[in-house]
């Protein structure tokens, strides 16, 4: 009866792992497990074995029972997986066709900078803050302490419109707005457009700039340099040199021009920045007092700096563009370059 | 303004190049925009006298010329043949340059010794083109060095003078301003001359003394015309204005080398000895010297004599008196005309002209005299002119600019604006340079600048510029503010930005401007702001819808070739009302063609064709992104939109977007035949909306069950009745219900639909039996059959 029984787990085995398919793996089960396999057939014999034989032959059938299923389950995972990779492994696709895709669209280089320099800014505390284009003399002009018939208008050729409205010059009277709007502390920014009517081939009638305004109390001129210092440095790179200059604007006092280490030649003169090695990017200054007394801040108590910058300039600049009516054309081969 | 280095040297040595000059006015606030090098090559020219000219031997076009440079005898041979025996010409010497680089040698030409040449005025490098040799006037020196003694090496300096700064619009002013940056003194000004004892004189009778606070007036007789030296006429050329005759050059250099606007009536031609200041009156016409007619309103001044206008005050002189060639004797006005009221009437005329720029930015009220005194100097020495000693004069004393200009000055509150730690010794330093004086705790502002400084910003500025900007460190603003929110409108549009992008959408950036026509082509209405100095008519009218806009670039790119177009700009659109002109944020967009990028298989290419339901969807996921939950109707219409295939989204009784398909009459006006697709959303709007924050709800926990209902229903009930009556009747199980089928046939006929509508029946609290799912779903079918004009399929 053992010898039977080990010949059964023996011949079986081999039998078991030369198994190719599935249907005959189910059809040597039975012939092994099934109602009238041989080992079923085996073990109904063991209770006619005599008393003191059965545990031991009764033990050893169940173990080859056992054994017999776990390599019955093994085999049958294996060759399962087999006929699932056959199967895989037939199911090709060319994965070089081109996708299946909504075109992707793209953001305007002027917008793509504003989001450079607003988020510049934004590590600095300074938050975005909007205004209208359509402004009145007062707030465009007035405000800024740029009466009537003062000189300093013949910087801004002045869009007007039939209602004596005029469309901002710049971005400055945001800065008006805000402090109508709150007491200081201030610490803002202003990207929008703007409109000057002297277009021409590196001129256009509309553009963009941003205004920036701190107003605390014991701001220094040395704040304005080393705010704008860290961010031509961010924007342009650390190793560019910065230059401020002396300059003039009705709305600050004092007033700077600042310039940075041109971008094509390094400093070396060239046709981009007219052989001075510099670019004109930013003015800046120390608020005016007349305009505090303007928004009703007492200019003795409060203290700030303000600074405007032409966003087009830097766009072009940034992203090697040469016509500023590209900008504005909005052909969809330049829109999606960037 | 361009200004002469020449010429700055006549009053300050200024130990520099030219361009280094140009560094240091840069970094003092006075901006180099250019420097022009004239004759920086040319050196060794002199001048001769021709003695004789002989033919040349062999050849007929040449001519053999000795000439005379006072120590030598020099033959050279020319080609010129509007030279004559005794004329004082330019000659260049073997070793000598001209203007193009070329290096003179001596050389023989057709045989005969040839040692330099005669020079025309091009190869001085003074005019682009000349007619033959420059023949020079007559009381030339011989032998002279002539590039100094024509000015023919100099560097033009470009340079901005800022609006506040017209005390430096002079080589004078622009002298005292490098010498207070350089700290090197000034050189006086030679202003001597004789007068002739004489009464007479001119009354001035100013009727307009806060317009003109200051008038002078001089009697000069017997101008002799003599032709204007030629270093005059060349720094005149030089500065871009051309020499007219001795005594209008000299008003002009005097004007270009003190700042103070000059005129000089021919005094022959005045009818009095009477001068008056006074408003012009309404529609009085006056010819200018330029023989135009001028209309002038009462808000001109005006300068008369007894019986009419003889200039308009600080712009233009009048022609009838106007200095000729021939006239000899002259009144000379030096004056000080109201700033703002020469630069209204200069704006209104359009005449800008060199007096009209000067007297607007401010002169130095108190340098009159000085600068009437160089005038006078000049006529006295080169016009012989008799000088009457009696002024003509009149001042307004109680005139503003005549007060001192006192600001307190404190070294720590500059240092504390600036940020600096500059000495007070400096500080006085600097600003004595600049002619402020530090009396007792308050600098005083010399006159030429007390229309500039009035504050202590003002005097920082003044030691920061001329200590120089490097000087001040930089930090960083100590106190980080608190309480700066974002705007909901910048995070809003933002957001869109990011949605639209991701959706195929390119973003544009157009102008705010529009025209007429595009109003019209686009049906929209014409209560928009209304430029009153449009550059084109293309640019006239402020848009008050994005469309025009987006139409514009839509056709731009569809006339080159791309058919699959998307576009979207968040901009300003514009109207007008009783309150002015309003204006409020929109965030638009426009698409042609497929929403698929190339697509190729059956399947795909189906899907890609953009529809209405398209743009429905985009617009209301976009809403969804703002958590706006929007519904549609079609209340108000748009007349540029398909009539049937347009939508406005609603929030609750705000409009927040307009979305549809564009009246194919507005595409064919712009070239295009395809279907374009055209939405806005109210972004200004929805960012002043209250939306909740979303709060949490719990998730159910128990298997939902699906339910349909298929039926037919009649084409003119719409699928809002449907959903309304839906929403309204529905067994609170029903959390959920779709339209998961539309089936349009002709089996069914064409007035009819047929739809189905799936239902998610959910109990939050416990599982649902099929029992109780089918009873309440049997229960609401038959009501919704009652209730709406539909049946069962």
């Amino acid at each position: 009866m053992k010898d039977k029984l080990l010949k059964i787990k023996s011949q079986y085995e081999d039998q078991l792992s030369e198994c190719k398919t599935i249907d005959d793996l189910d059809a040597l089960k039975t012939k092994i497990l099934g109602k009238k396999g041989e080992l079923t057939s085996v073990l109904k014999d063991v209770s006619s074995l005599p008393v003191e034989d059965r545990p031991v032959i009764g033990k050893l059938a169940n173990e080859i029972k056992v054994a017999l299923s776990e390599t019955i389950d093994a085999k049958r995972r294996e060759l399962e997986s087999e006929a699932l990779n056959h199967s895989l492994s037939h199911d090709t696709t060319d994965i070089h066709l081109p996708s299946f895709k909504q075109t992707l669209g793209s953001r305007h280089p002027i917008d793509q900078t504003i989001d450079d320099i607003v988020s510049i800014f934004a590590r600095l505390g300074f938050c975005v803050k909007e205004g209208p284009d359509v402004e009145t003399d007062a707030i465009n002009f007035e405000a800024l302490n740029i009466p009537a018939d003062h000189p300093a208008r013949d910087m801004h050729d002045t869009f007007y419109l039939k209602s004596k409205h005029v469309l901002r010059t710049h971005t400055s009277p945001v800065q008006i707005r805000s402090m109508l709007k709150k007491k200081p502390p201030i610490r803002m920014l202003a990207p929008g457009k703007v409109y000057r009517c002297d277009a021409d081939a590196s001129h256009s009638p509309v553009f963009h700039q941003i205004e920036g305004l701190v107003v605390e109390k014991g701001i220094h001129m040395s704040d304005l340099k080393g705010t704008l210092e860290f961010f031509l440095k961010s924007l342009f790179g650390t190793e560019k040199k910065v230059r401020f200059r002396p300059s003039y604007f009705p709305f600050t006092e004092p007033s700077t021009e600042v310039d940075v280490e041109c971008v094509i030649c390094k400093g070396d003169g060239c046709s981009l920045c007219k052989q001075t090695g510099w670019l004109e990017v930013l003015g800046a200054g120390m608020v005016q007092r007349h305009v505090f007394r303007y928004v009703d801040y007492d200019p003795e108590e409060w203290t700030g700096f303000a600074f405007g910058l032409g966003i087009d300039r830097i766009a072009m600049l940034k992203y090697g563009i040469d016509d500023i009516r590209l900008l504005y054309e909005n052909d969809l081969r330049f829109l999606k370059q960037f | 303004m361009k200004f002469s280095y020449k010429w700055l040297c006549d009053y300050i040595d200024i130990g520099l190049t030219a361009d280094e000059l140009a560094d240091r006015l840069t970094l003092a606030g006075h901006e180099v925009e250019g420097i022009e090098h004239i004759g920086a090559q040319i050196k060794g020219i002199i001048t001769g006298k021709i003695e004789s000219i002989t033919k040349h031997p062999d050849a007929d076009r040449l001519v053999v010329t000795q000439l005379f440079d006072g120590k030598n005898r020099h033959q050279i041979v020319t080609g010129a043949n509007n030279i004559s025996e005794g004329d004082i010409v330019p000659i260049s010497l073997p070793g000598a340059v001209i203007a193009n680089g070329m290096e003179l040698k001596a050389t023989k030409l057709r045989g005969i010794e040839s040692f330099g040449m005669l020079c025309s005025e091009t190869e001085l490098g003074i005019s682009d083109e000349s007619a033959g040799i420059w023949i020079l006037p007559e009381d030339t020196p011989v032998g002279v060095d002539f590039v100094e003694y024509a000015q023919l090496q100099d560097s033009i300096l470009d340079v901005s003078i800022l609006p506040n700064r017209g005390d430096c619009m002079s080589i004078y002013g622009l002298a005292r301003e490098i010498s207070a940056i350089l700290d090197i003194p000034l050189k006086s000004v030679e202003t001597s001359y004789k007068t002739e004892k004489s009464d007479d004189s001119f009354a001035i009778l100013v009727e307009s003394p806060t317009q003109c606070p200051f008038y002078l007036g001089h009697i000069l007789q017997k101008v002799e015309n003599n032709a204007s030296p030629l270093w005059m006429v060349r720094r005149l050329e030089l500065m871009g204005i051309r020499s007219i005759s001795l005594s209008v050059d000299i008003t002009n250099y005097v004007l270009l080398e003190m700042g103070q606007p000059f005129h000089a009536f021919d005094l022959d031609k005045l009818s009095s000895t009477t001068v008056r200041v006074c408003q012009a009156k309404n529609d009085q016409t006056f010819t200018t010297l330029d023989e135009q007619e001028r209309k002038l309103t009462e808000n001109d001044l005006i300068i008369c004599d007894d019986t009419k206008p003889i200039a308009i005050a600080g712009v233009m002189g009048g022609a009838s008196t106007e200095v000729t060639g021939n006239t000899q004797n002259i009144f000379l006005e030096s004056a000080f005309f109201d700033p703002v009221s020469i630069r209204r009437t200069a704006n209104r005329l359009a005449l800008r002209t060199e007096s009209a720029i000067r007297f607007e930015k401010t002169l130095d009220i108190e340098g009159i005299h000085k600068a009437s005194d160089r005038a006078l100097h000049l006529f006295y020495t080169l016009g012989n002119a008799t000088i009457l000693r009696s002024e003509s004069l009149f001042k307004n004393p109680t005139y503003s600019l005549y007060n001192d200009v006192e600001i307190p000055f404190s070294a720590d509150e500059i240092n504390t604006l600036l940020g600096t730690s500059i000495e007070e010794k400096s500080m006085k330093n600097a600003l004595s340079r600049l002619g402020i004086e530090i009396k007792s705790k308050k600098a005083v502002v010399p006159s030429w600048r007390r229309h500039d400084l009035e504050e202590m910003p003002c005097i920082a500025e003044e030691v920061s510029r001329l200590v120089g900007f490097d000087e001040i460190p930089s930090t960083l603003p100590q106190f980080f503010t608190l309480g700066e929110e974002e705007e909901v409108l910048t995070k809003y549009q933002r957001r869109l930005t990011d949605f639209f992008v991701s959706n195929g959408f390119s973003q544009t950036n157009t102008f705010t401007l529009i025209s007429e026509s595009d109003i019209e082509n686009c049906t929209l209405s014409k209560a928009v702001p209304e430029l009153q100095n449009p550059l084109t008519v293309e640019e006239s009218f402020m848009r008050p819808d994005m469309l025009p806009s987006l139409l514009k670039v839509a056709k731009h790119n569809y006339t080159r070739q791309m058919n699959n177009i998307r576009l979207f700009e968040s901009g300003n659109v514009y109207w007008t009302n009783g309150d002015g002109p309003q204006q409020r944020r929109v965030i638009s967009g426009i698409f042609i063609g497929d929403t698929q990028d190339k697509p190729y298989t059956q399947t795909t290419i189906k899907a890609a064709s953009g529809s209405f339901f398209d743009i429905k969807g985009l617009v209301e996921n976009a809403l969804s992104a703002l958590r706006v939950d929007v519904s549609f109707d079609t209340e108000d219409k748009k007349s540029y939109l398909h009539p049937q295939q347009q939508a406005q989204g609603m929030y609750g009784k705000d409009v927040v977007a307009v979305l549809g398909k564009l009246h194919p009459l507005v595409a064919k006006a712009y070239d295009i035949v395809d279907d374009v697709y055209y939405f806005y959303i109210e972004i200004e709007t929805i960012s002043k909306l209250f939306i909740p924050t979303p709060q949490y709800k719990s998730i159910a926990k128990f298997p939902w069950t699906r339910r349909d209902i298929a039926f037919l229903a009649p084409n003119t009930l719409s699928y809002s009745d449907i959903e309304a009556a839906i929403r309204k009747y529905k067994p609170k199980l029903v959390k959920e219900f779709y339209l998961f089928d539309l089936f349009e046939s002709e089996s069914i006929g064409d007035d009819k639909r047929s739809l189905g509508v799936a239902f998610i029946y959910q109990n939050p609290d416990a599982t649902l039996s099929d029992d109780k799912v089918n009873k309440s779903h049997d229960r609401f079918s038959q009501f919704l059959l009652e209730q709406l004009p539909i049946s069962i399929r």
